[in-house]
């Protein structure tokens, strides 16, 4: 019993750093893409440590499979978004430095 | 005998036995799993906080859509910390609903945006 | 402890709502809003009203994000084209900004004298003992179904959900009058280029539909039920659209009618049956009412789907 909880403290908190880490890093980096490369990454790791800390509390084998499937449609979606806003804000660049030019 | 003393000076704990037997006591009496998820519910939730300020500074629309998508996580964190703490399974199905349409407005965006011509009113 | 989440949320809740009204830029309100209604599907829970809470999850941040986004887009090319214009207008409108501020002062003290009045008397005012709820837990076996907020929108009170049914089509046909023929007779977006992005649309069709059908089921237990499955199965079609892929003109026209009528139709046809056969409207015989319910729920879902498809489709020619 102690185990299990001192397992779910360690992996909340891990997954609260690495929230922090992407909200430092959407804060202060310079450009897009670079908070793009901090916010998706370090999220996505930040979530997977939170849902496995909670499906290791609720501990039902449903919750579980409900709990790791959100986790990869999460890693689905957000690498895929990543991706699509990174290239139209280069789209949007290029129309921008065309039209001037 | 041990006294408030000796606790605040540290010297205790140089004694691993005795060490053992603060944090078990610790554990057992100040910490409680339900005040360990509040604190990480409030602590997501000031992210959020955070997070508000580049929606307000971001210069280009992508910067704003990205802080939706932190939202969208954090969200999804919180409620699953918030399935753990009240106990209640059917918050998971939330979680999912936030899940499958966070990428509906990223290619929302994408696709209706590209002939955009003007800048963001 | 609770009550720090809670108060928390609120003050959050409150600013974001404040942030996103008083906002300089459109841009800015818009995603100012998505955050207000991911706070608002949070204190929905904190309410414990989980049903809301997915609908807010879903309407919000889905259904109404996407037409905001392209309102947005439409917003930016009129404001891009007519850009000197309009500042030449604006810098035309003398403001009295003395007198303005006065009258604003006014208006917001007197209205929040009486919504502190109102308030005062609607807690003075506050039913004990929980209102309503003995009552709709209490017939519960013979509603056909086991949860108590299903229960009130498709048996109690079938009546609202009907209207409400009514409430999209209407939307929808008032949406299509004000477009017009020539808005109706646009072709639809160009296919997407991008391999991912066709890949990714055709991954999330079949993961929304099946987690549609499943809030539908859900519904009869559990937080979920007809609405929230519709604004899902409505994301494929809105998902299909913005591929490229020629959602409902595939469809014949006859059929789109049937699609975006059948709810309503058949939840009218089936108040009648009960009227002619000697009940009251809407009552449902209790042997088949769990049937009745979950048919009824389905048809809903896939005509409100077809409506919030056909608008967003409408919309973003």
């Amino acid at each position: 019993m102690m185990i299990k909880e001192i397992f779910i403290v360690i992996l909340l908190v891990a997954g609260c750093f690495f929230f922090l880490a992407g909200t430092l890093g959407l804060l202060r980096f310079p450009d897009l893409f670079s908070r793009l490369h901090a916010l998706t990454n370090a999220d996505n790791l930040g979530l997977g440590f939170i849902a496995a800390g909670i499906a290791l509390y609720i501990a039902s084998p449903w919750a579980t499979v409900k709990i790791f499937f959100i986790w990869i449609l999460t890693l689905l979606s957000s690498a895929t978004s990543s991706y699509l806003i990174a290239r139209f804000q280069r789209e949007q660049e290029k129309s921008k430095n065309g039209e001037e030019e | 005998m041990l006294t408030l003393k000796h606790f605040l000076s540290g010297s205790v704990y140089d004694n691993i036995a005795l060490r053992l037997v603060v944090a078990s006591f610790l554990v057992k009496n100040v910490f409680s799993m339900d005040a360990f998820f509040i604190i990480v519910i409030i602590f997501l939730l000031l992210n959020i906080g955070l997070g508000l300020i580049r929606l307000w500074r971001g210069p280009s629309i992508a910067d704003r859509l990205l802080t939706t998508q932190l939202f969208g996580t954090a969200g999804m964190a919180i409620l699953m910390v918030m399935a753990g703490y009240l106990n209640d399974l059917t918050l998971l199905n939330v979680v999912i609903t936030f899940n499958v349409l966070s990428i509906i407005l990223v290619i929302c965006l994408v696709q209706v945006w590209k002939k955009k011509k003007g800048e963001a009113p | 402890m609770d009550i720090l989440i809670d108060s928390l949320l609120a003050i959050l809740t409150i600013y974001l709502a404040f942030r996103c009204m008083l906002a300089p830029k459109l841009s800015k309100a818009v995603f100012v809003f998505f955050a207000f209604g991911l706070m608002l599907a949070l204190a929905w829970i904190r309410l414990g009203a989980v049903d809301v809470a997915i609908a807010e999850a879903a309407i919000a941040s889905g259904f109404m994000g996407v037409l905001m986004l392209d309102s947005l887009r439409d917003f930016s090319l009129i404001f891009s084209k007519n850009q000197e214009r309009l500042e030449e207008t604006a810098s035309k409108i003398p403001i009295k900004k003395d007198s303005y501020h006065w009258t604003t002062a006014l208006a917001l003290g007197l209205g929040l004298i009486l919504f502190l009045l109102i308030s005062i008397q609607a807690i003075w005012e506050v039913p004990q003992g929980g209102g309503l709820t003995a009552i709709a837990e209490a017939n519960l076996p013979m509603s056909g179904v086991e949860h108590p907020v299903t229960a009130v929108l498709l048996n109690y009170r079938a009546y609202d959900t009907w209207l409400e049914i009514g409430v999209i089509l209407m939307g929808l046909l008032a949406i299509f009058a004000a477009g017009g023929l020539k808005q109706y007779r646009k072709p639809g977006l160009a296919p997407a280029q991008d391999p991912l992005l066709r890949k990714t649309i055709l991954i999330f069709t079949p993961v929304l539909f099946l987690f549609g059908a499943f809030l539908l089921y859900f519904g009869k237990m559990g937080p979920g039920g007809a609405f929230q499955a519709a604004v899902l199965w409505g994301a494929i079609g809105i998902l299909l659209h913005l591929g490229g892929w020629t959602v409902f003109t595939v469809i014949p026209r006859r059929m789109r009618q049937i699609l975006v009528t059948i709810g309503l139709g058949f939840f009218m046809i089936l108040g009648f049956t009960q009227m002619a056969t000697g009940g009251a409207f809407f009552e449902y015989p209790p042997a088949y009412a769990g049937f009745l319910i979950l048919v009824v729920e389905t048809l809903a879902a896939i005509s409100i789907a077809a409506a919030l498809t056909a608008i967003f489709a409408f919309l973003t020619k």
